[in-house]
């Protein structure tokens, strides 16, 4: 009667011929598990990457809308939009979705042109994202 | 007949797990590496945006101060070509038209962002109209 022999032991009985085996099942759980995380910072990466650049492409829609707005002499009508601004000494703020705008207002050229100055800046991090200067014909201190 | 100690000699087998997982490791690479470049290269397009923007207005507004300068130095009809960075420049025409009573109301005419010099493209076998 021969006796059986178990899976990982070899022909002559010892348990070293399955060795190969493990060392594959090792190697392929440790690459695996490498790459997981390898792929996980780059996916987080890109991920963070991109609503950067989001937030930045929407800073540059929203300064644009101010300087075009201030550019055509219907800043009121623009504020009006944003029922939430608040009026400041200097200018304007408005504030939602995580940015910061700000108005800053100034005569310039003895009263002939009305000169503004648009931040946009990053509720969570502080940081500038855009900074546009605009100005418009006042119609005064031309004569 | 395969002996014990020609078994032994064989080289370590790959099972057709360890090339499948081999496969996914190699396609999720791919897939990682192209999303961060593809992230990355969205964050510099939009950082172009910005400064793009920012020198559009920062000109416009000099432009503008141009503008008030000419008129104050007398000219009834103002024309005058601002440089907006290396390619690009602002033409700006304007007027100022005196009614009976004095008062003089300032036109512009034309207000026009321009490409400064003739731009080449690199790839020839695309057909497009230069405006000429």
């Amino acid at each position: 009667m021969t006796e059986r022999q178990s899976p990982f032991s070899g022909a002559s009985g010892r348990r070293w011929p399955a060795a190969p085996f493990f060392v594959e099942l090792i190697a392929m759980v440790l690459l695996f598990s490498l790459c997981a995380a390898l792929y996980l910072s780059f996916f987080a990466g890109a991920e963070h990457r991109s609503k950067e650049a989001q937030a930045l492409s929407a800073a540059v829609f929203e300064a644009q809308s101010a300087a075009e707005a201030l550019r055509a002499g219907r800043l009121e009508a623009y504020l009006s939009d944003h029922p939430g601004y608040e009026k400041m000494p200097e200018g304007y703020v408005l504030s939602g979705d995580g940015r910061t705008l700000s108005i800053t207002l100034t005569e310039e050229e003895a009263g002939a042109l009305l000169c503004g100055r648009i931040l946009v800046t990053d509720d969570e991090t502080g940081e500038e994202l855009i900074c546009l200067t605009s100005a418009a014909l006042t119609g005064g201190g031309l004569q | 007949m395969i002996t014990p100690e020609k078994r032994l000699r064989q080289p370590p087998v790959v099972g057709t797990a360890s090339l499948l997982t081999i496969l996914t490791v190699l396609c999720l690479s791919c897939f990682a590496v192209l999303a961060r470049l593809s992230a990355e290269q969205e964050y510099r397009l939009a950082e172009k945006t910005v400064r793009a923007a920012e020198s559009a207005y920062e000109a416009d507004t000099s432009a503008l101060r141009e503008l008030i300068a000419h008129v104050r130095a007398g000219e009834q009809s103002v024309s005058f070509s601002y440089l907006c960075g290396e390619n690009a420049s602002i033409e700006v025409e304007a007027e100022i038209f005196c009614s009976p009573s004095g008062a003089g109301t300032l036109r512009i005419l034309r207000w026009q962002r321009c490409a400064q010099a003739g731009y080449e493209l690199l790839d020839d076998s695309i057909h497009i109209w230069n405006g000429n």
